[in-house]
């Protein structure tokens, strides 16, 4: 199975884990390529992909800045939808879009299981 | 006095961190990771480049943008509100006449880009590259000066930020 093929089914596998509370995930690559994407706009993914680069690479240099320690996560909360982002590796990153009022906790567990899992395809694909 | 706003844009690999750097009194803020795209170098801006000086007394902020299109809403959110640019371009890029022609046209459309710029052209040294006819495109037309420049060097990326200063009119 091809590794964009592998990382996909591992978003389906996320969006399975926690039914009903998410809306569209997508992994790229961390200067911003989209490699894979189950967002409901798709048209959106690359633009949406380059931001999640932007948005966790100022996110990781203002934890350093702070002497807040090593990244764990960037989260933005909107009225209709939060959207959250981890590192994955030194290569890539997960965003993950769910309802407002989504069990954070919750998507924090299965996001991280799919960051764990997804870490070594991406490696493979970039030797 | 307020301080100067200073945007440092231009193509991928044109030098633009590195300027920041060269010509920054503070460490300067980076946001580099790995390029998984062949650009010609190892690492490449996702956010933005942040550096300081002071010129005539007055405090200059250095912005320093990403260079791939697929980063372009940074070339306008960097842009808002700035007194003057410096547009880098590689000397040695077949394509760098029209990027550079389009990223000067994205901005303006956002109105970011109405500043006096000066053009930097970078990479000179290398072989193959043909800065002359560079100094012929219509960006650099409207530039108020055009340089070649190494920017890994402070003379250089000094006499960049100096032109703007005389484009500037500042005693
Ligand atoms: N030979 C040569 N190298 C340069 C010159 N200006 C910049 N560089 C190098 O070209 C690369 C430019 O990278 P960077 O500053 O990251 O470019 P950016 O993508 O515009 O931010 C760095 O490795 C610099 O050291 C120049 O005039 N001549
Ligand atoms: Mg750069």
């Amino acid at each position: 199975m091809a590794t964009s093929d592998a990382l996909h089914d591992l978003l389906y596998e996320l969006s399975d884990a926690v039914p009903g509370q998410i809306h569209g995930s997508l992994i790229a690559s961390r200067d911003g390529l989209l490699i894979t994407e189950t967002l409901s706009d798709s048209e959106e993914a690359e633009r949406i992909a380059a931001m999640v680069a932007t948005t966790l690479g100022v996110s990781r240099r203002m934890a350093r800045r702070l002497g807040a320690g090593v990244l764990n996560e960037t989260a933005i909360s909107a009225t209709e939808r939060r959207i959250q982002m981890y590192l994955i590796g030194s290569e890539g990153a997960l965003a993950v879009v769910t309802a407002a009022d989504a069990n954070v906790a919750l998507i924090n567990i299965q996001a991280r299981k799919v960051v764990k899992s997804a870490e070594p395809l991406l490696r493979d694909t970039n030797p | 006095m307020l301080p100067l706003k200073v945007l440092i844009t231009g193509a991928v690999g044109a030098g633009k961190t590195t300027l920041v750097s060269t010509i920054s009194e503070i460490e300067p803020l980076t946001t580099d990771v790995d390029s998984q795209e062949a650009i010609g170098k190892n690492q490449t801006t996702v956010g933005l480049d942040y550096g300081r000086m002071t010129l005539k007394e007055r405090s200059v902020r250095l912005f320093g943008t990403p260079g791939q299109e697929r980063f372009d809403y940074m070339w306008q959110m960097l842009g808002e509100g700035v007194d003057g640019m410096i547009v880098l371009v590689h000397a040695g890029h077949d394509t760098a006449e029209t990027d550079t022609e389009h990223l000067l046209d994205t901005l303006r459309a956002k109105e970011a880009a109405d500043v006096p710029f000066v053009v930097g052209i970078t990479h000179s040294d290398e072989a193959g590259t043909h800065p002359e006819a560079l100094r012929e495109a219509s960006f650099a037309q409207r530039a108020a000066a055009v340089l070649t420049a190494d920017v890994r060097t402070e003379r250089d990326g000094q006499a960049l930020i100096h032109a703007l200063v005389d484009a500037w009119g500042i005693q």
